[in-house]
C-alpha cells in the first residue's frame, strides 16, 4: 500500500511539476506574441505566469488563459478566430474515491470540456463533467474499483477542438495500514493482534521459514485478536498479516517471528506463616512463571480452582486482616501470561494472636514494607533521646489507614515489653500519610539499651479485640546523641536560647484594650525565626549556619505550630553551636 | 468497682479525695478488669494491686486549643502532677488519661525508680497533641501499686480551657491578683496586635543549670520601662503545672536588682522569695524535675507573656 501510494503520489508531483514548468514558460512566450496584439492589456497576462506556476492551482490559472486569449482576440485587424486545436497529453491520476486529470494548453483555447464514460470509446458525445478554463480537474464522484475514461476538448469562441485521446483511470481503496500488527507466544498457541480496519478482509500466514516456503499454513477470515492453533511449543513460526478488500490494494505485513511455550510448572514448597489477623505463604519461585493465581478458602475446607483468587507477581502472598483462629486454606498456581499452570498441593494457617504478645518484630527501622489491612504502611519509628534524658519522640511516616483499619495508637515499650507510654491515636493526628511526631516525656532510659515501638490496628480502634493487627520495631544502641539529624559540630553544647516567632500573624481579632486577642487560624503563616544570639538581645534574623529541626532531628526550612508544636534551633556562635528546643504553644 | 473521686478545688486543683479503695486482683490485671473501672479500651496486662493515700493532682492546659477562635483543630497539651511518692513499697503504677466515654487517651507507666528529684514526687504526666473539647469531662486515672495490691483514684477535668493566669492558684495570693487581670498568656501563637509581639515576647536564656537545681536565668527586658504602670515587672520560672521554679518581682522602675543593661538575671526560688511572697513550699518545684519549663514576664500594663523552653 505505501509503495502505491508512494506511486501516486510521484506520479502526481511529477505532472504537476512539468505542468509548472510549462506554464513557466507560457509568459515568455506570449510576450512574444503581445506586441503583434497591440494591445496595452497584454500586460494583464503577466499574472499568468505566476498563477500557473503554482502548480497545483488549476483554478487560478485560467486567469492566464483567459488574459492571453483575449490580448489575442481584442487586437484590432486581427485574423478571424479558429476552434483551438486538439488538447494533448491528458493525464488521469487515480486516488481514493477520485480521479485527478490535468492536460497540456492548448493554443487559442479559452475553455476545457472533461467528457468521461464507463467503457472505451464512449467520451464523445458525453455530457461534459465541467467547463472551464482550468487545465485540470478532479472527479470527485469516482467510485472506487470502476474504471473511467476521461477525453478533454478545448474550446473557444469559434468552437470545439477535437477530443483528446482517452485516458483512463480507476480509483483504489486506500487501506488501512496492517498497524498494530503484533504476535505473541503462548502455550501452544501464537497470539495474533492488529487494528483492524472496516471493509477489511485480514488473512494470517505462518510458516517456519521467513519466505514462507516452509509449512506455510493460511488462515483466511481473521478477526483480531487471532489465535495461530497447534503451534509447537519452542518452535519459531513467521506470521504475516494481509489485508485486502473490494476495490483495495492488499497489504502485506513484515513477517514477525515467535514461538510458542509450555505451561509453567506446579509451584512446591508452599509454607505458611501466621500472625494476628495475617496469613503469608511463600513457595518456590517457577521457572519461567510471570505471576502466580492463589485460591483461597478459609473456613476449614481446602481451596480450589473455584474459589475466588489473587494474582500476585511473586511467589510469596500476604493476606491481612483475616480473622483469627479460622483456618486458611490457599492453592496455588503459576501463570506464564494468561496461562495457567497446574495447582499446587494445597496448603493453610490458622491466623492467631501470639501466645506471649501480640507483637511481630520487624527489622529495626524498617516498617515500611509491611502492609496493613487497607494496604497501608507503617513507616519508621525514630527515637529522639539519650540516656540519662527523657524525651523520646515517635513518628510513623507513611501511616494510612482509615475505619476499620486506623491506627489505634502508639506504644513505647522496653526491649522487655515493659509498656513506658501509650498514646491512643487522635483525630488530626496525621498530617497527610504521615503521622505527627508524638512525644513522651520522662522516659527514664537510664540502664535501657533498646526500646521497642508498637503501632497497633483496631478493627474499632479500640482495644476491645485486644491487638487485632500489631507492628513493632525495635531499636537497639540508642543513640547517644541529642539529635537524629544533621550532624552537630564539635563544639556543640545545650546552652539555652529563647526565640520568638516572626513575621506576626497578620489577622487577629480586635484588641480590645486589655484583653489580649489570641486568634490564630491556620491560614496565618509563621515562617521566620529569630533569634538572641551574642552578648545583646536584639531581634534578628537566623544567622549564617543556623539551622531548625522538629524534634525527630529533621531540618526544616520553617516552623509551623500548627503542624508540629517543638522545634530546636541551632544557632552557631563563635564555633558553638547553641541550641534551643522550644514550644511554641 | 469503687473508684476515688478526685474534686476541683475552688483554686483550680484538682483534688485527690480522701478514700480509696483496693482493686482486688488475685494476679495480673487485665485490660478487662482495668475496663472495670471505666476503660473501654484499656491497654492489657497490669500487674499490680494495692492502695494508697489521698494526693493532690495539679494539670496545665497548653498548645492550640483556641475553640472557636481558630479554625484549627485542637491539639492541646495536658500536663500533670500528682504529689505521690514513689518508693518501692507504694508507688503510681500506671496513669492514663481517660477521655469521653472513657477511652484511653495516653497512658504512662512507672516504676518506683521513676521519681523526681523533689521530694521523690511521680515524674510529671504530659500528654501531647490532645484533640480535646471543651464542652467535655476527662478524667485522670492513677493506679498505684503497694505491695500486691492496686488502687485507682481518679480525677476529673470538665470542661478544659488553657490555662491562665486567672487559673494558677499555685502562685502566691500577691503574684495572682498582680497578675490575673492580664490573663491569658501570650504566647508566640498568641499575639498582641496593639503592640506587637516584637516587645510582648518573654526572651531569656539559662545561663547555667546546677545539679542541685539552682539555675541563673538572664531574662531580657521586652521593652524599657515607659511609666510607672509599665514596666516589666514579673520574670517568673514555671515547671510544666505552673508552680514557680524561679520568681524575680521588680517592684517598681526604680527596682533593678540584678538589672544589668536591659536584662534581669535571678536564679531558683529560695528561703527569702518564700518567705517574701508567702510562697506554698508545696508549689515550688525543681528545674531538675522539669522537663521543660515556662518563663513568663509581664510589662504590669497590658501583656503577660510566655514560651516554653524544653530542658532536655
Amino acid at each position: 500500500m505505501q509503495d502505491r501510494r508512494q506511486l501516486l503520489s510521484s506520479i502526481a508531483l511529477t505532472a504537476l511539476a512539468a505542468a509548472a514548468c510549462q506554464n513557466a514558460q507560457q509568459p515568455t512566450a506570449r510576450a512574444t506574441n503581445a506586441p503583434g496584439s497591440g494591445s496595452g492589456k497584454a500586460s494583464g497576462s503577466g499574472s499568468a505566469g505566476k498563477a500557473s506556476a503554482s502548480g497545483s492551482g488549476v483554478q487560478q490559472a485560467a486567469g492566464s488563459a483567459s488574459a492571453s486569449g483575449s490580448g489575442i482576440a481584442a487586437g484590432p485587424g486581427s485574423e478571424a478566430l479558429a476552434p483551438p486545436a486538439k488538447a494533448t497529453a491528458p493525464l488521469a491520476i487515480a486516488g481514493d474515491g477520485k480521479v485527478t486529470l490535468t492536460w497540456d494548453e492548448t493554443p487559442l483555447a479559452t475553455e476545457y470540456r472533461v467528457l468521461r464514460a464507463e467503457a472505451a470509446g464512449k467520451t464523445a458525445g458525453s455530457t461534459p463533467l465541467a467547463t472551464g478554463a482550468a487545465r485540470g480537474y478532479e472527479d470527485a464522484t469516482a467510485v472506487d474499483g470502476k474504471t473511467y475514461y476521461y477525453a478533454i476538448v478545448a474550446v473557444n469562441a469559434a468552437g470545439d477542438g477535437p477530443a483528446s485521446d482517452e485516458v483512463s483511470a480507476t480509483p483504489l481503496k486506500v487501506l488501512g495500514e496492517t498497524a498494530g500488527f503484533s504476535v505473541v507466544g503462548r502455550q501452544g498457541r501464537l497470539v495474533v493482534t492488529w487494528t483492524a480496519a472496516p471493509d477489511v478482509a485480514y488473512l494470517i500466514e505462518t510458516a517456519e521459514s521467513e519466505d514462507f516456503a516452509k509449512g506455510l499454513r493460511s488462515f483466511p477470515d481473521a478477526t483480531s485478536p487471532f489465535t495461530v492453533p497447534d503451534a509447537a511449543p519452542g518452535t519459531q513460526l513467521f506470521t504475516r498479516l494481509k489485508a485486502s478488500g473490494a476495490g483495495a490494494v492488499p497489504v502485506v505485513s513484515p513477517a514477525a517471528a515467535a514461538a510458542a511455550y509450555e505451561l509453567p510448572g506446579v509451584p512446591v514448597n508452599i509454607t505458611g506463616q501466621g500472625g494476628s489477623r495475617t496469613a503469608t505463604f511463600t513457595w518456590q519461585a517457577v521457572a519461567d512463571a510471570t505471576g502466580y493465581r492463589v485460591y483461597t478458602h478459609a473456613g476449614g475446607a481446602e481451596a480450589t480452582a473455584a474459589d475466588a483468587f489473587v494474582d500476585v507477581p511473586q511467589a510469596t502472598v500476604t493476606f491481612p486482616n483475616v480473622d483469627n483462629g479460622v483456618v486458611l486454606s490457599v492453592v496455588v498456581r503459576a501463570m506464564r501470561n494468561d496461562d495457567l499452570g497446574p495447582l499446587a498441593v494445597p496448603a493453610t494457617v490458622t491466623p492467631a494472636i501470639p501466645a506471649a504478645c501480640t507483637l511481630k518484630y520487624a527489622t529495626p527501622m524498617a516498617l515500611a514494607a509491611i502492609p496493613d489491612a487497607a494496604g497501608a504502611q507503617l513507616g519508621i519509628a525514630k527515637f529522639y533521646g539519650k540516656p540519662a534524658s527523657t524525651l523520646a519522640a515517635v513518628q510513623l511516616a507513611d501511616y494510612r489507614g482509615t475505619g476499620a483499619a486506623a491506627l489505634a495508637g502508639l506504644f513505647l515499650c522496653r526491649a522487655d515489653g515493659k509498656i513506658l507510654a501509650y498514646r491512643h491515636a487522635q483525630p488530626g493526628d496525621s498530617e497527610g500519610v504521615v503521622l505527627k511526631p508524638v512525644l513522651f516525656d520522662n522516659i527514664r532510659l537510664e540502664g535501657v539499651d533498646a526500646l521497642t515501638v508498637v503501632a497497633v490496628l483496631a478493627d474499632d480502634t479500640s482495644f476491645k479485640q485486644a491487638f487485632p493487627v500489631a507492628y513493632a520495631t525495635t531499636v537497639n544502641d540508642l543513640p547517644v546523641r541529642d539529635l537524629a539529624g544533621p550532624a552537630v559540630p564539635a563544639g556543640f553544647t545545650g546552652a539555652m536560647t529563647v526565640l520568638r516567632l516572626d513575621p506576626l500573624p497578620g489577622s487577629f481579632a480586635a484588641d480590645a484594650g486589655t484583653t489580649i486577642p489570641n486568634t490564630f487560624n491556620s491560614g496565618t503563616t509563621l515562617s521566620l525565626l529569630t533569634a538572641q544570639v551574642g552578648a545583646g538581645w536584639s531581634t534578628q534574623a537566623l544567622p549564617s549556619g543556623a539551622f531548625i529541626t522538629d524534634v525527630m532531628g529533621r531540618t526544616v526550612a520553617a516552623v509551623n505550630p500548627a503542624s508540629q508544636q517543638t522545634y530546636c534551633v541551632y544557632v552557631p556562635v563563635s564555633n558553638i553551636y547553641y541550641r534551643t528546643m522550644q514550644r511554641f504553644s | 468497682m469503687p473508684v476515688a473521686n478526685f474534686a476541683t478545688s475552688r483554686r483550680g486543683f484538682v483534688q485527690l479525695a480522701a478514700g480509696t479503695a483496693a482493686i482486688t486482683a488475685a494476679g495480673a490485671v487485665t485490660g478487662a478488669a482495668l475496663g472495670a473501672v471505666g476503660c473501654t479500651n484499656a491497654p492489657p496486662t497490669v500487674a499490680t494491686t494495692g492502695a494508697i493515700g489521698a494526693g493532690a493532682l495539679q494539670y496545665f492546659i497548653d498548645g492550640i486549643f483556641y475553640g472557636t477562635r481558630s479554625d484549627l483543630p485542637p491539639s492541646a497539651n495536658l500536663a500533670v502532677f500528682m504529689p505521690l511518692t514513689q518508693s518501692p513499697s507504694s508507688y503510681v503504677e500506671r496513669v492514663l488519661l481517660l477521655g469521653p466515654g472513657d477511652t484511653v487517651m495516653g497512658l504512662r507507666t512507672f516504676e518506683p525508680a521513676d521519681k523526681m528529684h523533689k521530694n521523690d514526687f511521680c515524674p510529671y504526666v504530659i500528654f501531647e497533641g490532645l484533640a480535646l473539647a471543651a464542652s467535655a469531662t476527662y478524667k485522670v486515672l492513677c493506679l498505684v501499686k503497694s505491695g500486691d495490691q492496686l488502687s485507682a483514684y481518679q480525677a476529673s477535668i470538665a470542661g478544659p480551657a488553657l490555662s491562665n493566669a486567672g487559673s494558677m492558684s499555685c502562685w502566691p495570693n500577691a503574684m495572682r491578683t498582680d497578675l490575673a487581670a492580664l490573663k491569658p498568656f501570650t504566647t508566640p501563637m498568641q499575639h498582641y496586635t496593639r503592640n506587637g509581639v516584637a516587645v510582648h515576647t518573654a526572651r531569656g536564656r539559662f545561663l547555667s543549670i546546677g545539679g542541685d537545681g539552682s539555675f541563673s536565668l538572664q531574662m531580657d527586658f521586652m521593652q524599657a520601662d515607659a511609666a510607672a504602670a509599665h514596666y516589666m515587672r514579673y520574670f517568673a520560672v514555671l515547671d510544666p503545672v505552673g508552680r514557680l521554679v524561679g520568681l524575680r518581682k521588680r517592684t517598681g522602675t526604680s527596682d533593678n536588682t540584678g538589672v544589668s543593661g536591659s536584662a534581669i538575671t535571678f536564679g531558683a526560688v529560695d528561703a527569702g522569695t518564700i518567705s517574701t511572697f508567702a510562697i506554698d513550699p508545696n508549689q515550688v518545684a525543681s528545674i531538675l524535675d522539669c522537663p521543660y519549663v515556662q518563663l513568663i514576664a509581664d510589662d504590669v500594663y497590658e501583656v503577660l507573656s510566655r514560651v516554653v523552653i524544653r530542658l532536655r
